[in-house]
């Protein structure tokens, strides 16, 4: 039964439902339709027969009081001929005799009905009411009555039945025309519709307000939607398949290694490059594992691996083999809680470059320092010899000259060894530095002091915008804040522009103090400004009229950085640049 | 004047209604009849065609007035309290069926009384005032009941 509901359709629903409702209404209706009517007829034909009494009553009154036997045969014959009557006596009091008796042939049928109670009714005398005259006993025919019972309420039960049937005709036919007819409609329409190709359901006619029409309106936005879905669908499907392919073309050529690891180390994916660069092995489980990679520190892939996914960022790290001489470059990029990729280079060439030429730089440093050394032990006998020479009263002036000369150009080398000797120390990590808080405003006067006379000869203009009071304090080394800012400032004033001018400035950045030293010179072009803190790379003015050998930036920066600053520069090509040292500010004195 | 004029009629008809309902009507018989009484249920009886006996044994034979009569109405009014409209009906129902049938008319009262007087059966009425006179000079009928207002069932 269940199982013909689903199935069925919704007319045989609505019918069988209808049918179900009217059994049980209509049984219900008609059992008490059917005993109302029983009992109203009942007590109809009582009453017809007791009016029937009383339109005799009189005639049989005078029957009894004569004893007249035609009259009452008269009498009787007139009350059989009504059907409900079975049988009619009249009894006359005076003598006990009966003077008519009269029964109906009787059917056997009768037998089986209850007996009703004979109707009685007490003659009295015409002329004396008190004086009773006779009886007329009436027995009604309970099968006829019941017949005729039956007859009305089998036709109240034909027309119910017929009101019922076509009530439900109706209502079949109303749902049919008004809920079936129009959702077939849409039903036909909607599987017919492209709605890829922007069709719509149509309304069916008349239902344009009603829950039909919202229903087809909501299944149109709806096709709209999802159509609208579906492309985007495709587009996102047919991106992530050419993403696909591009990632597949990059894993299978790449140069690189590249797997996919899970969180434990067991590589799900790698492609050929990754296997000739580890040289790795499926174990025995046929698993293969990044961290059975054997490198240079125990352990460390496993610890890298744990990190990147904590902190669920990429990490880089040079590692060695330690079964070969081979450098790898490792890039791990956590992919989500569970996966990182992991991309490998071989860096050993690079490595053993770096190497080499860190060996060669640190040879240089070594060179130069010695040299060094060696180049201001004769200097200071030839500058001390000059001076001498150009003190002294005794000689023409032609040899003063001359010593002054020599005395210029000696103070000059030595500023130049003594830059020297400064990088080499810096870079082989042998300089010293007394850290104390330095005022900026002590320290900058200082500086534009000494370095005033250069200014004048190059004919710059040198403003100074720093009014910070004394209390303004950094921690650094005097001596070597000082050098780093006179080297900005020389190499403002250098390569300036004739009647230039050198702006001194700060600017406080959070916890930090920035000192700016700003010229009006032609610039760092953009090409050539990551160069600008290499050593003796004086950026084409080699051969200029500026004298240096490219190494005062150098020197500042690494002084800097020394003191825990920083160092940088912003410069627009024809305009001019503005270099800066940062410090952290630091206690007051 | 006319409203006078209605007034004194209906004064009229009432004395007149008073008068009927005072009369007296007189049962009479055959002077042969050995009876001195009979009640007022054997006349009935006798009239409605019951039994048409004299109580000691002989046949009674009713006489009555025609209809126009205001004696004939007077006296079933006496008798069984009914107007003479349903007294006709009565006889109407037995016309046809009936074993009895209703009682001989005679004209009017000099006649009932010469029926009486000659026939020994017969039983008539007339009123009390008439039959006071004629007793005096005919003795072959007797009064065998008088049927008064007051003494009506």
């Amino acid at each position: 039964m269940i199982a013909f509901h689903r199935s069925s359709s919704i007319l045989v629903r609505t019918a069988l439902i209808l049918i179900t409702l009217f059994a049980l209404t209509g049984g219900l209706f008609i059992a008490l339709t059917t005993s109302f009517i029983r009992d109203h007829s009942y007590l109809r034909a009582h009453t017809r027969l007791e009016e029937l009494l009383n339109t005799v009553e009189k005639t049989v009154s005078i029957a009894c009081y004569l004893a007249d036997k035609p009259l009452a045969k008269e009498v009787a014959e007139g009350l059989m001929n009504n059907r409900d009557v079975a049988s009619v006596s009249i009894h006359e009091d005076s003598s006990g005799e009966i003077l008519v008796h009269l029964t109906k042939t009787v059917d056997s049928a009768n037998e089986h009905h209850p007996a009703w109670p004979p109707l009685t009714r007490i003659i009295r005398s015409p002329f004396a009411a008190d004086t009773t005259v006779g009886n007329l006993v009436l027995q009604p025919d309970v099968a006829e009555i019941d017949r005729e019972v039956d007859e009305n309420v089998v036709f109240v039960k034909n027309l119910l039945f017929f009101e019922l049937v076509t009530l439900g005709a109706v209502f079949v036919t109303m749902v049919l025309s008004m809920v079936i007819r129009p959702i077939k409609q849409v039903s036909v329409q909607l599987h017919s519709m492209n709605a890829a190709d922007g069709e719509q359901l149509l309304i069916p006619h008349g239902h344009d307000g009603d829950e039909i029409g919202s229903l087809v309106t909501d299944i149109n936005s709806l096709a709209t939607d999802l159509v609208a879905v579906i492309r985007e669908e495709q587009t996102i499907r047919q991106q992530w398949q050419e993403g696909e392919k591009k990632y597949h073309a990059i894993f299978d050529n790449a140069d690189a290694g590249i797997c996919l690891l899970k969180y434990d180390g067991q590589i799900l994916s790698f492609n050929q490059a990754f296997e000739r660069m580890t040289g790795l092995a499926p174990n025995t489980d046929g698993h293969m594992d990044l961290t059975n990679m054997s490198c240079d520190i125990p352990n460390k892939i496993a610890l890298l691996l744990t990190e990147c996914l904590l902190g669920n960022e990429s990490l880089s790290e040079h590692i060695k083999l330690s079964h070969s001489d081979t450098w790898l470059h490792l890039i791990l990029t956590p992919i989500n809680s569970t996966f990182v990729q992991c991309v490998i280079s071989d860096v050993t060439e690079l490595t053993l470059a770096k190497q080499k030429v860190e060996e060669v730089s640190h040879a240089k440093s070594e060179f130069l320092a010695s040299i060094s050394h060696e180049l201001r032990t004769p200097l200071n006998a030839i500058l001390g010899y000059s001076q001498l020479l150009s003190l002294g009263q005794d000689y023409p002036e032609i040899v003063k000259n001359q010593a002054a000369e020599i005395t210029q150009s000696g103070s000059h080398l030595l500023s130049l060894i003594n830059d020297i000797i400064d990088l080499t120390s810096i870079e082989a990590g042998r300089i010293e530095l007394f850290i104390e808080p330095v005022s900026i405003k002590s320290v900058v006067n200082d500086a534009l002091t000494m370095i005033g006379p250069l200014a004048q000869v190059k004919r710059i203009r040198l403003i100074n915008e720093i009014d910070l009071n004394e209390s303004v304090v950094v921690d650094a080394d005097y001596g070597r804040l000082r050098q780093a800012l006179m080297n900005f400032l020389s190499n403002a004033i250098k390569y300036n522009e004739p009647n230039g001018e050198v702006i001194l400035s700060y600017q406080y950045t959070g916890e930090c103090i920035r000192l700016h030293v700003t010229d009006t010179g032609e610039g760092v072009p953009a090409s050539q400004q990551n160069r600008l803190f290499n050593s003796f790379d004086r950026l084409g003015k080699e051969c200029s009229a500026i004298d240096g050998i490219g190494i005062g930036l150098v020197v500042a920066k690494s002084l800097v950085e020394a003191m825990h600053g920083q160092v940088g520069f912003n410069s627009v090509e024809g305009l001019g640049s503005t270099f800066w040292l940062e410090f952290p500010q630091g206690s007051v004195k | 004047m006319l409203p006078l004029m209605l007034r004194s009629l209906l004064v009229l008809t009432f004395f007149s209604l008073c008068s009927i309902v005072h009369a007296e009507i007189a049962v009479i018989v055959n002077a042969n009849i050995e009876d001195d009484s009979i009640s007022r249920n054997e006349i009935i009886n006798i009239y409605m065609g019951r039994l048409r006996r004299f109580p000691s044994g002989p046949a009674a034979r009713p006489i009555d007035l025609p209809s126009s009569s205001p004696d004939k109405a007077e006296f079933y009014h006496l008798l069984v309290n009914k107007p003479l409209s349903e007294i006709d009906a009565y006889w109407a129902r037995l016309i046809f069926s009936g074993r009895t049938s209703p009682p001989d008319i005679e004209p009017d009262a000099t006649k009932v009384q010469e029926r009486v007087a000659t026939s020994p059966n017969a039983i008539g009425y007339l009123d009390r005032k008439e039959v006071d006179e004629r007793l005096l000079t005919d003795k072959r009928i007797k009064i065998i009941f008088i049927l008064a207002a007051e003494t009506k069932p």
